[in-house]
């Protein structure tokens, strides 16, 4: 999976680059001032690095936390996010890391503490307010957990700040850190889903639908909160069936009184960011479809979309209480 | 195509005679050539080789995304002479700029970083390989290529024990031919790494077939591209038969529209 590791030179000898290091003393390892040097210099393609990404360990200095989009939220006004890792291991194709980075390597910030600073000091801005604290927007927040220990660092944070609630999305099956310990009742462990045929056709290297939905039950019946995350919605002929069927197969499973949230979304992605797509994915049915720009911002046509989010949020509706559904749109 | 650049004719002449390339006439830098691959021999130092590259490129018909090789002589400190290294860092001395070509994983070679000096040196300080033309090499192969199609791989001719002194012409070309199997290796993981890349974003057949039949304006040309690639992913292909009763580019473009506003997505 990854083919070369990249250190900073700032953070060779720290604790955790050393252990990260044990774990791939077999790969070839090479000295950088700073990972800009590789991960944002230009004429790189991240499709072809895709197969073969490097990890890169490095310090971030600055932005550890940042306010969410507006339409960004589960329930609070006073919403964050945090990256302390960049691009993801899966390969979505509808995913906007692939427009806006140069670089598919993996770079991780091993300088936690840094985050967990930012991260109380912004609770503490909002003392006596619950303010949300959402991680997996420039990475998955649980697969590379094995590797990066960072939710394993960042729980005891939350544990002392009950009104501080931290979200984890994902798509990835690594949770038995999650039901080997006690439950967090401040997190909320969301999953992206989509249609199965989403699933096999765009959202490459992924847990299968079937191993999601048996990993909220798991985490469910452990006593975590759960979050369901139908985002983004993909359009194809068969969607209404699709999207009835996905939702049909998850609650019933899932206990709905027990999950936390369920959001909806739309597929919208930055004009530039979507050139950048479109040029390195050409054959990509995907970005063939019926997309449109409007204000910088491309996504299926308003009707069509509108039809979507529609149709799928008065599916939705029939198997949970409106007061869990929050519409990202 | 395979661009390689060396500095030295020495260096040049063993991968010309194992491709069998033909010298090209009239050149300013020599170029030896054939279907696959162009040998540019540069001359030493950054400035030859950033200019002798650029001619290439310019006499290649300023294709982009071809792959670019640098190989060659370097010193080391204390590396065996004839040992041969993929390069994983270049370091400029007067700048202090870094480079990190991409690696792969199935080439079986020692690596190395490399520090690209503007003066022969006497004095190795550290272990890793000394040129004079890497980071030209890298700065100019990345205006235009993409690093995944860039490497670099240097032979040690000289190090603490054996000076750069003794180099001469002969003595290149034994070391170069004692052992040219790193260089064919690294010049076939560069061919699967271009031909990628080719199948993905190669010009399309119908798009160059379409541009001669037609007059399309630049904007167009890059409209009628695109909704060809989302036509042949979305679209039954049986009636593209009626593109011969297009008149003008308005036309083609109009009739591919038409096409796409039929088109049935499935996943």
């Amino acid at each position: 999976m990854i083919s070369t590791l990249y250190i900073e030179k700032e953070v060779l000898e720290a604790e955790r680059v050393l252990e990260i290091r044990q774990r791939f003393d077999h790969l070839e390892t090479i000295e950088c001032d700073f990972y800009g040097e590789i991960f944002n210099r230009k004429a790189q393609n991240f499709r072809l690095q895709k197969k073969n990404p490097a990890l890169i360990l490095a310090k971030k200095h600055k932005g550890f936390v940042l306010p969410a989009p507006e339409s960004y939220g589960i329930g609070g006004k006073n919403n964050y996010y945090f990256s302390h890792m960049m691009n993801c291991i899966y390969d979505c194709r509808y995913c906007f890391l692939q427009g806006m980075y140069r670089s598919a390597n993996y770079v991780v910030f091993i300088n936690y503490e840094s985050f967990s600073d930012e991260i109380r000091k912004v609770a503490q801005q909002h003392a006596g307010e619950p303010v949300y604290f959402f991680s997996g927007y420039d990475c998955d927040s649980l697969a590379l957990e094995p590797v990066t220990k960072f939710i394993d660092f960042i729980f005891p944070v939350f544990e002392e700040m009950p009104d501080a609630f931290l979200e984890l999305r994902t798509k990835s099956t690594q949770i038995r850190g999650l039901l080997d310990r006690s439950v967090l009742d401040n997190c909320i462990v969301a999953f992206s889903l989509s249609p199965d045929n989403i699933v096999k056709s765009l959202e490459a290297k992924t847990a299968s639908l079937e191993k999601r939905i048996e990993a909220l039950q798991k985490l469910q019946n452990k006593g975590w909160k759960i979050g369901l995350r139908f985002d983004p919605l993909i359009y194809c002929d068969s969607y209404q069936e699709d999207y009835a069927s996905l939702f049909n197969k998850v609650f019933s499973v899932l206990d709905v009184e027990t999950i936390h949230s369920v959001s909806l979304g739309g597929f919208r992605m930055p004009e530039k960011f979507f050139k950048n797509m479109v040029k390195l994915y050409p054959d990509e049915k995907l970005f063939a479809s019926t997309l449109e720009e409007n204000d910088g911002m491309v996504s299926y046509a308003k009707e069509l979309e509108q039809e979507m989010l529609e149709y799928c949020e008065n599916e939705l509706l029939k198997y949970l209480p409106r007061e869990k559904y929050f519409p990202c749109f | 195509m395979i661009n390689i650049v060396c500095a030295l004719h020495c260096e040049a002449k063993p991968i010309v005679d194992f491709y069998k390339l033909s010298a090209l006439p009239n050149c300013i830098f020599p170029i030896y050539s054939n279907e696959q691959i162009n040998v540019v021999v540069s001359g030493i130092g950054k400035v030859d080789t950033a200019a002798a590259m650029t001619y290439l490129f310019v006499k290649t018909l300023e294709q982009k995304n071809n792959a670019w090789l640098n190989y060659g002589i370097s010193g080391h400190k204390s590396a065996e002479l004839g040992a041969w290294f993929n390069v994983n860092k270049i370091t400029e001395d007067s700048t202090g700029l870094n480079w990190y070509p991409s690696r792969f994983q199935n080439l079986d070679c020692l690596t190395a970083s490399l520090e690209t000096v503007d003066n022969p040196i006497s004095q190795y300080e550290s272990e890793k390989l000394y040129d004079m033309e890497a980071s030209a090499f890298m700065a100019t192969a990345l205006k235009f290529s993409s690093i995944e199609l860039v490497q670099l791989m240097k032979i040690v001719s000289d190090n603490e024990e054996n000076h750069l002194d003794q180099i001469n012409k002969k003595h290149v070309q034994l070391l170069l031919l004692d052992n040219i199997s790193p260089l064919i290796s690294i010049v076939n993981v560069l061919k699967e790494q271009k031909n990628e890349f080719d199948n993905i974003y190669d010009v399309d057949e119908l798009y160059g077939e379409i541009l001669k039949k037609w007059h399309f304006t630049q904007y167009q040309q890059k409209e009628v591209q695109r909704l060809i690639q989302r036509w042949k992913l979305l679209c039954n292909k049986e009636h593209i038969d009626q593109l011969e009763k297009c008149q003008d580019a308005k036309w083609v473009i109009t009739w591919f529209k038409g096409q796409l506003a039929d088109a049935k997505v499935a996943f």
